[in-house]
């Protein structure tokens, strides 16, 4: 190349350097197109960490929310629980109150009169001695309203039954025949006489 | 008088450093694809790259074409630039290989020269050329030249170019090249007689 410019021409000299510092301004418009397209792939590679940020934050955004929803639901129901338990918990249950009252009204009645076998087991024992009295009976009565627990009562009441019964006990009405003693001599002379045996002696 | 003239190169020294400087931190973020660094660079090359488009081109619309396609291929190409070089340079080389790009696709250079490898130039090529001529009227002396010898006289004269590269670049041979310089060497001189 500088052995091809060593000689330079005339017109050569008349136009080089004149060049160098040779500027037009370029329309506006070029750098439109220049930007848009060499933006082009960092616009895409924007959008993708967009597209990739707004995947992050809409999975965040539903795990937050579902975790959200959790726990308000888990709130609410102890609040109506808690609700329930200070305010309104015979709404819920009334089955069960009912229940219970129920319960409670059978325990008050069992209490205040004795039961059917507490009344019959007095009236069984007594038969051996003598049916019990309505004195009995009623002092009985009171002392089962008493008691806790229905074998208790019916053990007082035997008790009672007894210890009242052996009181007043009177002499039996029926007599007990004890069969007689026989005698041996008697019963040799009662067979001598019916048989045929002579050689016993039977004196007169 | 010799102190003022020290002063004002080592003035000039630390303005170019440190233009230079600026120069390399704005091609660096142009390669992260800063958009402002771009625009600034864009700044900074776009008129010299047109009123070196405009050279080769037939008419303005035809330039912005030309300065977009070299402006791009610029950008697209800025890593490959070593920053210990000269940029505009380079800048330039790079434009100009997407401009000729274009001028193959468009089949501007398909026409033959071969016909006149052997053209002999003819003529007081050693004469000396009095007067002055401004830009204008030098540029006016290129655009009259046809298409094939404006192209090759710009490369060699303006751009520097020798005739292999231009060969490579046209896709001719280095003997076409010379003949077309010639050629338009000749046209050139005719045109300044006639304004004489």
């Amino acid at each position: 190349m500088s052995n091809e410019k060593d000689h330079i021409d005339p017109i050569e000299n008349l136009f080089q350097g004149r060049f160098d510092d040779d500027e037009i301004q370029a329309p506006d418009s070029a750098w439109a197109a220049i930007s848009s397209e060499i933006a082009a792939p960092a616009s895409q590679a924007l959008i993708l960490k967009l597209k990739i940020g707004l995947a992050i934050t809409t999975i965040a955004a539903i795990t937050f929310g579902t975790l959200w929803l959790t726990e308000k639901n888990s709130k609410s129901i102890e609040t109506q629980i808690d609700t329930i338990d200070n305010e309104d918990s015979a709404i819920i249950i009334p089955d069960t109150i009912i229940e219970i009252d129920s319960l409670k009204t059978q325990l008050s009645q069992k209490k205040s009169k004795p039961t059917l076998r507490s009344k019959s087991l007095p009236l069984k024992t007594s038969k051996k001695s003598r049916p019990l009295d309505d004195h009995s009976f009623q002092s009985n009565s009171n002392k089962l309203s008493e008691t806790s627990t229905p074998i208790q009562d019916t053990l007082t009441v035997i008790k009672t039954a007894i210890t009242d019964s052996s009181e007043k006990f009177i002499e039996p009405t029926q007599k007990i025949e004890v069969p007689k003693k026989t005698d041996p001599y008697q019963e040799l002379l009662k067979k001598g006489k019916k048989g045929n045996n002579k050689d016993i002696f039977v004196p007169e | 008088m010799q102190k003022g003239g020290f002063y004002f190169h080592t003035l000039l020294f630390h303005l170019n450093s440190s233009c230079r400087l600026d120069l390399e931190k704005i091609i660096r973020k142009c390669i992260k694809k800063n958009q402002k660094a771009q625009k600034e660079l864009y700044d900074f090359l776009s008129s010299k790259l047109y009123a070196m488009c405009m050279r080769y081109a037939n008419s303005s619309d035809e330039a912005q074409e030309y300065l977009q396609l070299g402006v791009i291929q610029i950008f697209q190409n800025l890593e490959k630039f070593n920053l210990g070089n000269p940029f505009i340079p380079w800048a330039k080389r790079v434009a100009v290989n997407e401009i000729f790009k274009t001028f193959r696709k468009k089949s501007i250079l398909s026409e033959s020269g071969d016909i006149e490898d052997h053209f002999e130039i003819s003529g007081d090529t050693e004469a000396t050329i009095e007067g002055q001529f401004t830009l204008q009227e030098l540029k006016d002396l290129i655009n009259k030249l046809p298409e094939k010898k404006k192209i090759v006289f710009n490369l060699y004269v303006i751009e520097g170019y020798n005739h292999n590269e231009i060969g490579e670049l046209l896709g001719i041979s280095p003997g076409t090249s010379k003949s077309q310089l010639a050629k338009a060497k000749s046209a050139i001189r005719e045109e300044i007689e006639k304004l004489k």
